[in-house]
Parts: structure tokens; C-alpha cells; sequence
């Protein structure tokens, strides 16, 4: 392979650059990291109380504020390298299948409503009184986990500059990069963990590859995904049994923060005023509605395009193009389960930019629809 | 080995080079690499006395430090400066724009930039940082057999348009 050129015209550092940048960094404190975790190997209880020691006690505290750092409302300690703890793991989880242990589970959590494209939830669940541990995993087998601890907010081991504090939903939370390999941080390891609280429980979301060879070159989940899937975990006075309960917002201020971006009609039947929308916990849909003084309503649903199947009744589905664009008319609606052409609905399909809206109404006549789906933008 | 009778002077002189080169192929504009050089050692050089027993671990994390920095700055350059404001070594050439023939590092480093980004990594750390492909694989989650066909393919082309 001919590639000298690749060596050859590498430029060369300014005359001086390194001898300069060698004299600053030598001047540099040398980490006490050694000592200090010389202490922690004699025992995590003795280490905890060695770090509360320094917590609180001023004049140490300064020395040792780059070890333990408080970040998004949790307590770090960084170290190269994990403490080695003779006790037993505090985490000995009872196993079940995912629903047969919820219902063993003291304590409730809320699952996230968006998880990453080919990811499915592993039928186990791993917990004790205090922590409850679930995975999901592609076709590549990479496991996507989740613990949930119902307990005070652990301290958290990490690798020197592996931490910073992110936005969960207008939160803060902790934002690991790295992992601990055979006991030593490497921060070479594409692991991202994030750590965050709400109502009360530390939820811990993550992935990292167990070992390079097994994954190989497939690729792990991005930061992006796992954000998100971290942000649509929903309060849980939202989420009963599985279902996710919403509360409704004045339109104009989704309008004003939206998930994505999506079009929205200038033209509206007189009388017809903003009313009330639902943004998904996945940030995968939008819904909101304008009404008239009757409370008859308009409805618009913008999803992240995907291939859905729409029901409807026999010959009740036509084609038509509105500003150039394959739209879908169906007249009528189900009433008890069973399609009735006679109920005055209708609703419109179509695909623009990456979005699928469906704007529907009872009150407004079809061709007032179309004027409507006409005005989007 | 103990930590007074390693030659940091020395693994210095070894890295700070290879970390250097690995951000001009990162980034592709040398006054940048320089500030990136200095911010990996300031961030990694405080912490080496924890590699004192394994200088070949110090060696990996420094540049998966190095990766992180780079990361970062090109987060931050995303949100700071518009396209219209990147020196020109760093935007991304026309398309129909005639690469000007100067056989020097600029015109290496604009062909770099119509790679991808994980092509542009791979090269930046098997010739800037001196990696071999072991060590590439590791820093990068591939196999060594995969960064051999990607560097073999990145290679072939980038001589094409480095010879035109």
C-alpha cells in the first residue's frame, strides 16, 4: 500500500512548541490519586468514610476536591482504578420474568416510551427491595440496561475526566463516558451511561461493549438515543401498568418548544381558536386540536414518519393531492368497533418531510378540511 | 518500576509528536492541532503516575483522551461559528472546486475532509498517532481485520486524488 505520503507531509510543530508545552505541564501538581487510592483498597466502608471524612472536614476537603466531585446532585469519585472489595456485592438480585417481578417489586418505576430502533425488552427482571435491573437487546445481542434504585443516591465510581452534568428534560443529570475494564477505567471503551432522578428513584440508563470482540464493528447506540430514551421516561403520576397518561398544554407552548420540527395550518375555519396538545414522552408525536365555542374540534396528529396501517372501512379510503403531495381521505369513523360510513368524520393522511400528519374533524365539512391541509406550513 | 526512575522527559518526547500528528489529521489545521495538543497533555499529565506500571495503558488512554478533546472541539465548533466564518482549511471544499496542486499538509488535510468521520479518525491515528492496527482497532471498537480493509480502501483513494 503506497501510503508515504501520509507520513511524509505530516507538518512539524512550531520551533519551541513542545519544550514550552512540557515546561508548563511539568509544573502541573502530580496527582495524589496514588495515596489516595491506597486507602480505598483496604475496604469501600473504609474509603466511604475516608471520602465523608474529607467531605466534611474544610481544610481537607480543598485537597481532594478533584477526587470526589458533586455533579447534577450526585456524588463522584473518580479513580483509575476500582477499589478491590472483599465483601460480597451488595446487589444479589432475585430473577424473574419482567411482569412476574414488577409485581414483586415494593416499589414502582416508569419504563421509557422511546427506545432505540431494533432494541426489544429482555423478559427478565433482576431486583431486591431497593433496585430493580432490566436490559434490552438488539439483533447484535448489545445489551441496552436500565437500573432503577429506590434508595439514596449511590456514589458513583468513574474514571478521571469521564463525567459531566447534561439536560434531561430540563434536568441535570450525569453523563458517564468510558468504563471500568478488569478493574482499571478505560477511557477508550465506548460505554455512555447516564444518571439522572425523578420522583425520588435514580434511574440509570446505559451500555457498553463487555468486551471489543464481541461486538465487534456493530455499532452501539448513540448519546442522542440514549438521551432521548433517558427523556421519555414520563413522571409517575403519568404511567400506570404500562400506560402512559398525558397531561394536556395550551398549543401555543408546544408551538413555541416543539420535539421536531412539523407544519401547521394558517387557515382555520372561523370561529376555531387554539386549544390543547400532547407532546409523546418518546418526543415521537405531537397532537393538538383548535376548537370553536361548541368545543368541536379540529384534530392534528405530526409523527416521525414509520409505516403504519390504517384502519377503515370498505370503500371509505380515497386518494387526492393536496399542495402536490399523495394524500389519503377516509369518510366516516368507527362507532363501538364497527365502521360507520354515515358518522360525519374526516380525515386526512399524508407524508411531508419526514412527518405523517393526520388532521381529522366531525365539524367541519370535507372540502374546509382539504382548505385547511391546503394552508400547512 | 518506580515512579522516580521513569523518564517522563522521554515517553514526552515519544507521545507529544504522534499526539500532535493525530490532530492534524483530526482536525486539519495545524494552529488547531497545537491547541489541542496542549489541552490532551494538560488534562492527561497530571494523572500518569497511575499508569507508572504500564506505560503501553498510559499511551492508550492519553489518546483516547486525545479523541475526547477532539470530540469536544468540533462540538464546539458546531455551536460557535457559523460555516460561512471556518478558515478555509476547514470547510469542507466545493464539489467542483479545483484542489490546488501544493504538495504540502493544507492539501492533504482538505482531502482528508471529504472522508468520513470515521475514516478520518483511522487515518488520524494510524499516521498521525503512529498506531498500528491493533491498537487502531482498540481505540475504535472494530476488528483489526476491519480497520485493515477500511484503511486499505481510504488509502487507495486518497493516493487517487493526492496524485491528480
Amino acid at each position: 500500500m503506497d501510503d508515504k505520503f501520509l507520513y511524509e507531509n505530516l507538518p512539524a510543530p512550531r520551533p519551541g512548541f513542545g519544550e514550552n508545552l512540557y515546561a508548563r505541564i511539568s509544573r502541573l501538581p502530580a496527582s495524589k490519586q496514588g495515596s489516595d487510592v491506597w486507602v480505598l483498597r483496604f475496604g469501600l466502608a473504609v474509603a466511604i468514610a475516608f471520602v465523608l471524612f474529607f467531605t466534611f472536614s474544610e481544610p481537607a476537603r480543598a485537597s481532594v476536591l478533584y477526587l470526589l466531585r458533586h455533579i447534577a446532585g450526585f456524588d463522584v469519585l473518580e479513580t483509575q482504578e476500582l477499589p478491590v472489595v472483599d465483601d460480597k456485592p451488595s446487589f444479589a438480585p432475585n430473577q424473574d420474568s419482567f411482569e412476574t417481578g414488577l409485581g414483586k417489586l415494593p416499589f414502582k418505576f416508569a419504563m421509557p416510551a422511546y427506545v432505540p430502533d431494533g432494541y426489544t425488552l429482555v423478559n427478565k427482571l433482576e431486583f431486591d427491595d431497593s433496585q430493580a435491573s432490566m436490559a434490552w437487546q438488539n439483533a447484535n445481542q448489545a445489551p441496552l440496561w436500565m437500573i432503577v434504585q429506590h434508595t439514596s443516591q449511590p456514589s458513583i465510581l468513574a474514571g478521571q475526566e469521564s463525567v459531566e452534568e447534561i439536560q434531561i428534560n430540563g434536568q441535570t443529570a450525569l453523563l458517564i463516558r468510558g468504563a471500568f475494564s478488569q478493574g482499571t477505567w478505560d477511557a477508550t471503551l465506548q460505554g455512555i451511561t447516564i444518571y439522572f432522578t425523578q420522583d425520588g428513584l435514580t434511574y440509570v440508563l446505559g451500555q457498553y461493549p463487555d468486551h471489543v470482540n464481541q461486538l465487534n464493528d456493530k455499532p452501539l447506540i448513540t448519546l442522542d438515543e440514549l438521551v432521548r430514551m433517558a427523556g421519555s421516561i414520563p413522571p409517575l403520576k403519568n404511567y400506570e401498568n404500562g400506560a402512559y397518561s398525558y397531561t394536556p398544554q395550551p398549543i401555543t407552548e408546544i408551538l413555541e418548544n416543539p420535539p421536531f420540527t412539523f407544519k401547521t395550518p394558517v387557515y382555520l375555519p372561523e370561529g376555531y381558536v387554539p386549544g390543547e396538545g400532547i407532546v409523546a414522552y418518546s418526543k415521537a408525536w405531537v397532537s393538538l386540536s383548535w376548537q370553536d365555542q361548541a368545543g368541536k374540534l379540529i384534530s392534528l396528529m405530526a409523527q416521525e414518519d414509520w409505516n403504519p396501517i390504517i384502519p377503515a372501512g370498505v370503500d371509505s379510503a380515497d386518494e387526492l393531492l393536496i399542495n402536490g403531495l399523495p394524500t389519503l381521505i377516509i369518510r366516516g369513523g368507527y362507532v363501538d368497533g364497527s365502521w360507520d360510513e354515515k358518522m360525519p368524520m374526516t380525515t386526512l393522511y399524508w407524508r411531508d418531510g419526514g412527518i405523517i400528519y393526520t388532521l381529522n374533524s366531525e365539524s367541519v365539512t370535507e372540502d374546509d378540511l382539504i382548505k385547511i391541509a391546503e394552508s400547512f406550513k | 518500576m518506580t515512579n522516580e526512575s521513569i523518564n517522563w522527559k522521554e515517553i514526552y518526547d515519544h507521545l507529544f509528536p504522534r499526539v500532535y500528528h493525530f490532530f492534524c489529521y483530526r482536525v486539519g489545521d495545524r494552529w488547531a492541532a497545537e491547541e489541542l495538543t496542549a489541552l490532551c497533555f494538560e488534562k492527561a499529565w497530571t494523572h500518569r503516575a497511575n499508569y507508572r506500571r504500564d506505560l503501553n495503558a498510559f499511551e492508550a488512554w492519553l489518546f483516547g483522551i486525545a479523541q475526547k478533546v477532539a470530540v469536544d472541539y468540533f462540538r464546539r465548533l458546531k455551536r460557535e461559528v457559523s460555516l460561512d466564518a471556518i478558515p478555509g482549511s476547514l470547510a469542507p471544499p466545493p464539489v467542483e472546486a479545483d484542489v490546488e496542486k501544493k504538495l504540502d499538509f493544507e492539501r492533504l488535510a482538505s482531502l482528508l475532509l471529504r472522508l468520513s468521520e470515521r475514516e478520518r479518525l483511522l487515518i488520524a491515528l494510524k499516521y498521525g498517532a503512529g498506531l498500528n492496527n491493533r491498537q487502531v482497532a482498540v481505540q475504535t471498537q472494530l476488528t483489526e481485520s476491519n480497520v485493515g480493509t477500511i484503511l486499505s480502501r481510504v488509502v487507495i483513494k486518497l493516493r487517487e486524488d493526492w496524485d491528480k
